[in-house]
C-alpha cells in the first residue's frame, strides 16, 4: 500500500470534514492533493493527535480526521490513554506507518520496523476500534467508515516507504497563513468569532 | 494549597471567560484541578497524561473556538516545551498557561531547579508571564493575561508564588 494512492482516493471524498496532518511526506502529499481551507497541515511532529483531539472535542458536530506517522506518533504515545478515555466518536485516526523515519532527506528505521505493534499499543491504551491493515481495499473500508460512522476509530496503515513527497514540489503556503485559513474556515462555518484580532 | 485561594484562580479564569483547561494534576494546584472537574465551574476540563499533550489540546480547542488555559506545573513547564515554543512561535496561538511556581522564595521544600528553569524557559519561547505574589492580585492579573494573549495572539503565563496560593 502506498500512502499517495490512499490520498489520492480520499482526498475527493472529503467536504466538510477537518483534516489535522503531522509532519514530512504527509503533509506534502495531503497538502498537494487537497486544497481545502479544512486542513491544517501542522509543520510539527508529535502534536497532530493532541490538536487533532482538542478540536474533535470542541467541536463534536464535526468529523476530524488525523494523519498521523510511526515517527510522530513514536514521539507522542501519551496521546493514546488520554485519546482512549476521552473517546472522542467524531474522531478518525489514520497512521500511515512506513516504518521510516522518512523525511525530506533521510531514511532510518523506526521502532515499528523492528517489533513495535502502534496497533496493538492502541489497544492496550484502551482504544476499542483500534486496526492494523496492509492492503489498500482495507483502507477504503476502514476510511469510509470514519466518513459515513460514528466511533473513534485508530487505523495504523502499513505502507511501503514511498518518496513521492520528495518529487512534489513544496508548497509555498506559510504556516501561519494555514492558521488564518484554517481557523477563518472555522469562524466562517460555525458562525461564531474566534480571532480577537491585533486590529 | 487553601480552598480560598484555588476559587481564586478559579474565578480569574471565569471572569477572564476561560470554557476550557487541560492539565495534569500536582499537589500544588490540586484544589484548583478538583474544582475544574466539578460541572458548576462552567469550565470543560480534560486532564492530559502528559503537558506537551496538553498543550496540543488546548491549541485544537482554541481553533474550534473555546478558551482555553493550560494548567501546568513548573515540571510540566520543561516537559511541554517543544510544543509550546511551536505552538507559540509558528502558529501563534493565544495559551493562557496558569502555573504554581515552584521554587520561589517561601517555597516550604527546595525546589530551586524550577526557580532556575521556569523564566528562562518562559522568555526562550517568547512568552510573555506575570508573577503573582499576592493573593488579591490572582483573579486581575488571570483577566489581564488572557485578554492579552487573545489580543496579541500569543501565548502568555501567570506564575503563583506559595505566598499566593498559602
Amino acid at each position: 500500500m502506498i500512502r499517495y494512492d490512499c490520498f489520492e482516493w480520499l482526498a475527493p471524498q472529503m467536504k466538510d470534514e477537518l483534516v489535522v496532518t503531522s509532519l514530512s511526506g504527509q503533509r506534502v502529499e495531503w497538502g498537494h492533493l487537497s486544497h481545502r481551507d479544512a486542513d491544517l497541515t501542522l509543520g510539527s511532529m508529535g502534536n497532530a493527535l493532541a490538536v487533532g483531539m482538542g478540536l474533535a472535542i470542541a467541536l463534536p458536530h464535526r468529523k476530524v480526521f488525523v494523519f498521523e506517522s510511526d515517527g510522530s506518533l513514536l514521539l507522542s504515545l501519551f496521546n493514546l490513554p488520554t485519546l482512549a478515555n476521552l473517546n472522542p466518536p467524531n474522531l478518525a485516526v489514520f497512521v500511515f506507518d512506513n516504518q521510516k523515519y522518512s523525511g525530506t532527506r533521510i531514511s532510518w528505521p523506526t521502532a515499528t520496523a523492528g517489533k513495535t505493534d502502534l496497533a496493538a499499543i492502541a489497544k492496550g491504551a484502551g482504544v476499542e476500534h483500534s486496526v492494523l491493515i496492509r492492503e489498500f481495499e482495507e483502507f477504503k473500508r476502514e476510511a469510509t467508515g470514519a466518513l459515513k460512522e460514528s466511533g473513534l476509530r485508530f487505523v495504523v496503515c502499513k505502507i511501503e516507504e514511498s518518496l513521492v513527497h520528495r518529487k512534489i514540489v513544496r508548497s509555498n503556503v506559510d504556516l501561519l497563513e494555514t492558521k488564518y485559513k484554517f481557523v477563518r474556515y472555522l469562524e466562517r462555518t460555525e458562525g461564531k468569532p474566534i480571532f480577537a484580532g491585533r486590529g | 494549597m487553601k480552598e480560598e485561594k484555588a476559587k481564586l484562580i478559579v474565578q480569574g479564569m471565569k471572569e477572564a471567560g476561560v470554557d476550557f483547561a487541560v492539565g495534569v494534576p500536582d499537589a500544588q494546584f490540586i484544589e484548583v484541578y478538583k474544582m475544574l472537574e466539578r460541572s458548576e465551574s462552567g469550565i470543560r476540563y480534560v486532564g492530559a497524561a502528559n503537558e506537551a499533550e496538553a498543550a496540543g489540546i488546548c491549541m485544537g480547542a482554541w481553533a474550534g473556538g473555546k478558551k482555553p488555559a493550560l494548567v501546568i506545573a513548573t515540571s510540566g513547564l520543561l516537559v511541554a516545551t517543544y510544543h509550546i515554543a511551536r505552538i507559540n512561535l509558528l502558529h501563534e496561538i493565544p495559551l493562557l498557561i496558569l502555573i504554581p511556581y515552584r521554587g520561589d522564595l517561601g517555597d516550604p521544600r527546595w525546589l530551586g531547579m524550577y526557580q532556575k528553569t521556569t523564566e528562562p524557559a518562559l522568555k526562550a519561547m517568547d512568552v510573555p508571564y506575570r508573577v503573582v505574589r499576592r493573593s488579591e492580585d490572582v483573579v486581575r492579573t488571570i483577566k489581564e493575561c488572557h485578554e492579552s494573549a487573545r489580543a496579541w495572539l500569543r501565548s502568555a503565563a501567570v506564575l503563583f508564588t506559595e505566598e499566593a496560593l498559602w
